[in-house]
Parts: structure tokens; C-alpha cells; sequence
């Protein structure tokens, strides 16, 4: 079994390199020719296999060294993945909010509006809010009914501007992209996969936790909100949470290598 | 020549050397250490960083190419590369007269 020098050192580099597969290949793949390159040209000038590997690396320069180098971004290339993976992200909140509030919206159906929508047992409103509730809801018979009816109606209005918000951010997002062609190709660098799924499953899993607590402790603690509104915004965000988790173990899987 | 001065041109440099024709990594490292009559002995693989770098910045493109049984990824120099570089070479010419003026030396 020979030793080959460049490959030990690539292994090294690949360690060290971060980014996005396609570009620590791109640097792997040019360093490997690089590097296969100038040992060639040395061992045409009389030096064995090995010396003219170790000469090869030593011009390119230590594997940490370059490594570092490459991971380096600007920080304007740096705020604009981080824009990019934001605004992704973004669209996704916007359609768990959505799809939240119409699951809401189907489970006071089968179950009551009060328990989607009303107030805990414990609450107890404030005259000033007795008065607001029954003025904007003349229908209801008391103060709690008229809290859990216009929490009912404004579940709409949240659908509606999730609609609104993930337009606007869609249209953004065409904007940008139509602009993008009409200027000079450039590389662009966006955040690992990896990462913007980690992120996503630790804001989603995250916030769907949380809202558990809230609807399972059916205290004041939560405000005047329902606890089925609030189970219904818990199942979406673990949804969303499950699947950004598992497309971030799908993204650091070990890839099986075959032996040499 | 101390590495942090030839670090710190190393754009202008590459511009330099691709404004005479596509070229791929290690031809550039080879020629700038030609054109420098061996002076400018740069760490090869900083050569990669930076044209990524420039490449990004939209001053050069590039493409995948095989020679030899070897894919390369050959860089060209764009418009705007081609104007960063004479703008810096103009900058560089300045400064190096003005040294030299306060060195005593003829610029």
C-alpha cells in the first residue's frame, strides 16, 4: 500500500472546509488539480513520487491555512444568506400562521367556539373589557361569549394578513429574482442547507413547545386566549419543526464511502 | 517581498495576469510568480479564496473545462473586472510615483 501524500493532505482540507457541498467541492476538486499539477512538473524535474507530493503541498501552503481562507466571507456576502434564509424561513411562518388559524377555524367547528377561542375557567376581565367585548359583539349574552366570538372573528384576520404578508414577501422575492437576471451573473452563497434546517427546526419545535405549555397549563398565564387556538398553533409549528428536522439529519446523514 | 504586501494586491494581481487571457488556478500562480521573476512566492492555494472572492464580486466568471484527463475550472475576466483593474493599476501607479518622490528615488 503506497502513501499518497495529496490525498491525506485533501482529507485534511475537506475536514476544515465549511460551506455548502458545492462549494467546498469546487475548492476540493481545484485543489486536487492544482496540487496533482505541480507534483507532475516536479517529478519531471527528477524528484521521486513522494518529494515531489510534499514540495507540491508545501508551495500550496498548510491545509488550516487555506482552509481559513476559504471559509472566509464578507460580511455583506454573509448578511445576504442571511437575508436569503430569513426570507425562506419568513415564507414558512407565514404559512404556518395561516394554515394554524384555518385549523382553528375547523376545530371550533367540531368542538365549541369557547373552547377554541374563549378565555380560561380562571380569567377574569376587567370592566373596561366587558364593555369592549360587548359593544363589538352586540349578539353575545355575556362578556365571556362576546371575548371568545370576536377572538373568533379576528382568527380571520389573521389568515389575512399571513395571505398578505406571504404575497408580499412572494413578490419580493420575484422582484429580486427578475432584477437578479437583468445584472451580471454573479456566484451567490447562501447558508448551508444544514443550517437554515437546524434553524427552522429549533424556531418551529421551539415555539410549538412553548405553545403547549401555554394550552396544557389553561391558566391566566396564556391571556384571554382558547385553548383549542392555541393547540391548534402548537400541532402546526411541531409539523413545520418535525420537518425541518428531519430534512437537517437528512443533510448531515454520513454519506457511506465504499474502500478503496 | 513580504507576503502581507503581496496579500493585500492579491486581486490586482489576478486581474492582472487574467487580463491576458483565460487562465486556471495554477497557471496564474505560475504566471505571477513568472511575471515577479520568482519575487511574488505566494502561498498557491490563496490563489482559490481569492478568485471565488472576485468571482462573486461579478469582476470574473468562470467555467469547468477537462484538460488532460483533468477538470479545471478556467477563470476569465469580465467588463467589470477589466475596469476594477485599470482603475487599481492606475491607483497603484500613483502611489508607487508619490513613494518614490518621498524615497528620492526617480518615479
Amino acid at each position: 500500500m503506497t502513501s499518497d501524500r495529496i490525498d491525506a493532505y485533501l482529507d485534511d482540507m475537506l475536514d476544515r472546509l465549511e460551506g455548502t457541498p458545492a462549494e467546498r467541492r469546487r475548492m476540493l476538486t481545484e485543489a486536487e488539480t492544482h496540487l496533482r499539477d505541480s507534483a507532475a512538473a516536479l517529478e519531471r524535474g527528477g524528484m521521486n513520487t513522494e518529494a515531489a507530493q510534499s514540495a507540491a503541498i508545501a508551495s500550496f501552503g498548510d491545509a488550516p491555512t487555506i482552509a481559513k481562507a476559504s471559509n472566509r466571507r464578507s460580511p455583506s456576502a454573509l448578511l445576504g444568506a442571511l437575508v436569503r434564509a430569513g426570507v425562506q424561513l419568513s415564507v414558512c411562518g407565514f404559512a404556518a400562521i395561516g394554515v394554524a388559524a384555518l385549523l382553528a377555524r375547523g376545530l371550533s367547528l367540531v368542538t365549541s367556539t369557547q373552547w377554541v377561542y374563549g378565555a380560561p375557567a380562571g380569567y377574569t376581565f376587567t370592566a373596561a373589557q366587558c364593555t369592549h367585548w360587548l359593544a363589538v359583539q352586540p349578539a353575545a349574552s355575556n362578556c365571556r361569549d362576546a371575548a371568545a366570538l370576536e377572538s373568533s372573528d379576528d382568527s380571520f384576520l389573521f389568515i389575512l394578513a399571513a395571505a398578505i404578508m406571504g404575497l408580499i414577501v412572494a413578490g419580493v422575492i420575484l422582484a429580486v429574482m427578475r432584477l437578479a437576471r437583468r445584472r451580471p451573473r454573479r456566484v451567490v452563497r447562501n447558508l448551508p442547507r444544514n443550517v437554515t434546517a437546524a434553524i427552522g427546526a429549533t424556531a418551529f419545535l421551539g415555539t410549538g413547545l412553548a405553545l403547549v405549555v401555554a394550552a396544557t397549563a389553561d391558566g391566566v398565564a396564556r391571556g384571554p386566549r382558547g385553548q383549542g387556538a392555541l393547540y391548534a398553533d402548537a400541532a402546526v409549528a411541531l409539523i413545520f419543526g418535525v420537518v425541518f428536522g428531519i430534512q437537517f439529519l437528512l443533510t448531515i446523514r454520513a454519506v457511506p464511502t465504499t474502500p478503496a | 517581498m513580504a507576503t502581507d504586501r503581496i496579500r493585500g494586491n492579491l486581486d490586482l494581481l489576478l486581474l492582472a495576469a487574467l487580463a491576458s487571457g483565460p487562465a486556471h488556478g495554477y497557471e496564474l500562480a505560475a504566471s505571477i510568480r513568472e511575471r515577479s521573476a520568482g519575487e511574488f512566492d505566494l502561498a498557491e492555494g490563496t490563489v482559490y479564496p481569492a478568485l471565488h472572492a472576485l468571482e462573486s464580486r461579478g469582476l470574473i466568471t468562470s467555467s469547468w473545462q477537462v484538460f488532460a484527463g483533468r477538470r479545471r475550472r478556467v477563470y476569465e475576466i469580465s467588463a467589470a473586472g477589466r475596469s476594477a483593474r485599470d482603475r487599481q493599476a492606475a491607483d497603484w501607479q500613483r502611489f508607487a510615483s508619490n513613494m518614490n518622490q518621498v524615497l528620492g528615488a526617480p518615479s
